[in-house]
């Protein structure tokens, strides 16, 4: 049987054949590899080196196509700011859908870095392109506790309710990381059938799992959305 | 060969007409109630269209007896007899037999005349007359030729319709080619799809198996999000196969024109293909909003003259556009997908149609069928009333049981008839397992026997006006807060302080009045937000029990639990204490002395007319808030003291006709108006010189409001005034007076 961890990369380095395939080396942009990627690159590049609250900071928007406050079109951008950023920023609030960008971003569910750990998820999950979910799922299941939570983070972003069924069975996984992000996926998802899950995780030893499952309890109800 | 083809033509058009009406009738039925969603409303139409023409023809190629019996027209018969029988003999014959003198028959060969003759008694000629064309080929020739001329005309106006587009071009424009690939590719269409432009286009349409047409201005006057969205839904139509069914529904409305509710049909499967294909772009796009914006910036293109055809166009369909762009802004798309069962059931009753609906015959049958009906015929006497029920009964049930006396043919028929009535039992079975099993799978037991059960903001928004207030307590909605509610009452008490905020943000979601006590308890938390919590979800409960504990906490040390109780004491029936809204008129707060304001009013007794009593430690209260430090305050206090039913003004109300906020001096002007104390006159007379031309303005109001002669007189003055506006009021002021008088 093939580990799900060695799928992962394996699905990566296909995914990102045509691109740029070492992170600690971004090669330049290319055109076979796509518009995204170049920026992806970049982007893991400068979380590697950057401050933990500056990196958690700048990864709230990704993926989520919500806009920056410091201006809409750049309109409230100040004058000196270079360029190419405004470019960057707008590839990376918006769903990546560059293969090679996205094979960029499968290795790093496996990051020791939490944030780039968590950014590579939340651009797979933002993505929702078919591959990007198969690495997110392949990680949710995979034996190491941290890719299980990364993928069940993503997930979680991604949004498809065809997962729900896979994460009300990481409702029962051993780590309770995994646990909680699950049952906060699926109130992100509203599925209620997951409600006589979460009802025993109110009694959980650890507060993170209560306090998610008491949140998501309150997403599956009828009429919210 | 022509004389066995017509009636079999007839026969099968009467078929035809018999399922499809029963078909398309109950896909009318179906979604009206039960079948509310597009992927639903979609295969119901598909079915009950193409299922008329599917069971009809199976029917006519199984021959043989129907389980809701036949209507053998005996055309055969009447034939023999059709040139000289008289219509009362018709008439004793049977009633089928008038249907068969009715359509009448040419492909039987013509009697001998003088046989005609003998039975008319009228002399025959001498010679042979020529065979003459009976009513039901004449009916059967002009229908066909009408039906290909109808179809002939839709293929014209279809062409002129594309030469009007004008030559398309293909669209080379790499971003928008990039952009199809990668929907395409999302979308799993396999296929290559051609982009083209032209400039005789207003909406984008998709053509064929493999084409989306464009207009030229979609290239240069939409944004990358609308081009997307635009693109996705077209690239919906040719995933779906829209343009084929569209065609189809087309050519079936007018080669079967006798069946009406083609046009139906074809109308609400293009409805129900909008709306799948908005689904469909917003999934892959992610973005409703872009797609609404892309409909009405089309929507200007579209001209306003009537379509020529049909085609899978993104906004051809006008009369729907302002319900696809309200229900995109909404967030209503993204229908629930297509369930199997409904999918089996639909292929079901097409298949009982087939099997169960009765069927026409027009006495022209083959071999077999003939002798399968002649122990029929012969056993029943045709004519009687018997007969003709027996020939129209439904299946189930009804078949006698079999005799000895019964012939071997006639026991073949029924033991035919049973089995398929048993093949027809254990489909049904084999449904509902398959339904059972659905629901077992998702984990949820099915709500309805036919329709899936609609996501849970749908639900939230027909509740009120399809199922009233009844729906929320049954089902598995029901059922969720059921197993909710109480888990959560609980974790109110948990250690965790982010648990129990967690848990009464829920219980507010949930709005279950078996949480009040639990939310009660909670109003004593050591957190601040979850007291918060607690108040506000126990306003939004309005349940009378909570008035008094919320107002408890009118004093509590966190500001933003005394904002959250006053909001909930104004949704809270029940009573309130006044000392607890006297403190909270004197908090530090600004926001919450202006509730407590709100609130203070709307406790105050009314009499009979509906004016407020005033409470003597209110209006002491508002008056000392009159001079406020905040703005907002002193205004909202000048009018609370209006409306708390005082008659005099009080001197700080007058004062305040100096404030230096020019809003508070105009809400002072109206609340001296609405006071209507002659004593306020000069401080009203005062305020029409005031700098500002608003307040000046309501002074000349106030003064019309005041039922005293220094009123009128002041009013008259005004007349005079610099100010036009002012001028202009005042002549208004005394013409309405005058009016009254």
């Amino acid at each position: 049987m093939i580990a799900p961890k060695s799928l992962v990369v394996a699905a990566s380095l296909l995914l990102a054949a045509p691109g740029p395939a070492r992170l600690e080396t971004p090669a330049p942009p290319d055109s076979a590899a796509g518009a995204d990627s170049a920026q992806v690159a970049r982007l893991l590049v400068a979380q590697r080196a950057s401050d933990p609250l500056v990196c958690a900071l700048a990864t709230e928007v990704l993926g989520t196509g919500i806009h920056w406050s410091s201006g809409w079109e750049g309109i409230a951008a100040l004058h000196d700011e270079p360029a190419e950023t405004h470019s960057t920023r707008d590839v990376l609030r918006e769903s990546i859908t560059d293969p090679a960008a996205l094979g960029l971003l499968g290795p790093e569910l496996q990051s020791a870095n939490a944030c780039v750990r968590r950014t590579a998820a939340a651009l797979l999950g933002g993505s929702g392109r078919p591959q990007a979910l198969g690495l997110l799922r392949a990680a949710a299941g995979s034996g190491e506790g941290r890719m299980r939570e990364a993928g069940t983070y993503g997930l979680g972003v991604a949004g498809d309710t065809a997962d729900a069924p896979r994460l009300r069975n990481l409702l029962g996984d051993r780590d309770p990381n995994v646990v909680r992000l699950a049952a906060w996926a699926l109130g992100v998802m509203e599925d209620e059938a997951a409600t006589p899950a979460l009802v025993p995780l109110l009694r959980h030893q650890e507060a993170g799992v209560r306090r998610a499952a008491a949140w998501a309890l309150g997403q599956v109800t009828e009429g919210h959305s | 060969m022509r004389a066995e083809l017509m009636p079999a033509l007839g026969g099968w058009l009467l078929t035809y007409l018999i399922h499809s009406t029963l078909l398309l009738g109950g896909a009318w039925l179906l979604t009206r109630r039960l079948v509310q969603t597009a992927p639903g409303r979609d295969l119901v139409w598909k079915a009950a269209m193409v299922g008329g023409l599917v069971s009809a023809t199976l029917q006519a190629a199984m021959g043989g007896p129907r389980l809701g019996g036949s209507v053998d027209l005996g055309l055969d018969r009447v034939e023999q007899a059709s040139t000289a029988q008289t219509a009362s003999q018709l008439s004793v014959r049977n009633d089928r037999a008038q249907w068969g003198g009715l359509l009448g028959s040419l492909e039987q060969a013509p009697e001998p005349a003088a046989a005609v003759a003998a039975e008319s008694g009228v002399p025959g000629p001498a010679v042979t007359p020529p065979p003459r064309p009976s009513l039901l080929n004449l009916l059967l020739v002009s229908y066909s030729a009408a039906a290909l001329l109808l179809t002939a005309l839709y293929l014209i106006r279809r062409g002129r319709a594309m030469r009007r587009i004008g030559p398309r071009r293909p669209v080379e424009d790499p971003r928008l080619l990039t952009m199809l690939d990668l929907l395409r590719e999302g979308g799993r269409v396999r296929r290559p799809i051609r982009l083209t432009a032209a400039g005789g286009l207003s909406s984008p349409v998709a053509l064929g198996w493999d084409e989306i047409v464009v207009p030229e201005a979609a290239l240069t006057e939409l944004d990358a999000d609308q081009q997307r969205s635009l693109l996705a839904h077209e690239l919906a139509h040719l995933a779906r196969h829209d343009p084929a069914w569209l065609t189809l529904g087309c050519v079936m409305e007018r080669l079967l024109f006798l069946q009406p509710l083609n046009h139906l049909a074809r109308v609400r499967l293009q409805e129900a293909a909008e709306y799948l294909c908005d689904d469909w772009a917003v999934h892959r796009t992610g973005s409703g909003f872009s797609l609404a914006s892309c409909l009405v910036k089309v929507a200007e293109w579209v001209d306003t003259g009537p379509a020529t055809v049909p085609l899978a166009g993104m906004a051809e369909r006008r009369s729907q556009l302002v319900t696809r762009v309200h229900r995109l802004i909404e967030g209503r798309a993204m229908s629930a997908p297509r369930s199997l069962w409904l999918l089996s059931g639909a292929v079901t009753l097409v298949a009982l149609t087939a099997v169960a609906a009765p069927g026409i015959s027009t006495g022209t049958q083959s071999p077999a069928d003939t002798n399968s009906a002649a122990p029929s015929e012969a056993v029943l006497p045709a004519g009687t009333e018997e007969g003709v029920a027996t020939a129209w009964a439904p299946s189930a049930g009804s078949a006698p049981e079999l005799t000895p006396a019964d012939t071997d043919d006639v026991k073949l028929r029924r033991t035919t008839a049973d089995m398929r009535q048993m093949e027809l039992r254990a489909r049904m079975e084999a449904a509902r397992e398959l339904r059972t099993a659905h629901g077992v799978l998702a984990g949820t037991v099915p709500m309805a026997p036919l329709a899936p059960m609609p996501p849970s903001w749908l639900i939230a928004a027909r509740a009120p006006r399809a199922f009233g207030g009844n729906w929320r307590v049954s089902g598995r909605q029901g059922d969720t807060t059921s197993i909710a509610v109480p888990a959560l009452m609980a974790a109110l008490k948990d250690t965790d302080v982010e648990v129990r905020r967690a848990a009464v943000q829920s219980l507010s979601n949930h709005e279950d009045r078996r949480a009040v006590p639990a939310l009660i308890d909670a109003l004593k938390d050591s957190d601040a937000e979850v007291r918060a919590g607690a108040a506000m979800a126990l306003g939004q409960l309005e349940d009378p029990r909570a008035a008094a504990p919320v107002s408890a906490l009118l004093k509590d040390n966190s500001v933003e639990v005394r904002r959250a109780a006053l909001w909930a004491l104004h949704n809270l029936p029940g009573e309130v204490s006044t000392d607890a809204v006297l403190a909270a008129l004197a908090d530090s707060d600004a926001e919450v002395r202006q509730a407590a304001l709100g609130l203070a009013l709307s406790r105050m007794s009314e009499d009979e007319d509906g004016n407020r009593q005033a409470d003597p430690r209110y209006v002491a209260a508002f008056t000392r808030m009159l001079g406020d430090t905040n703005p907002e305050v002193r205004q909202q206090s000048a009018m609370a003291l209006a409306e708390s039913g005082v008659r005099q003004a009080p001197a700080a109300l007058l004062a305040l006709a100096r404030d230096k906020n020019a809003e508070v001096r105009q809400q002072v002007a109206s609340a001296l108006g609405r006071i209507g104390d002659p004593k306020a006159v000069p401080t009203i007379k005062e305020l029409l010189q005031d700098g500002n031309a608003d307040v000046r303005e309501e002074a000349v109001s106030a003064l019309s409001e005041v039922r005293d002669r220094s009123a009128l007189e002041a009013l008259v003055g005004a007349l005079k005034s610099s100010d036009p506006v002012v001028r202009r009021s005042a002549a208004e002021a005394l013409g309405q007076r005058e009016d009254e008088r």
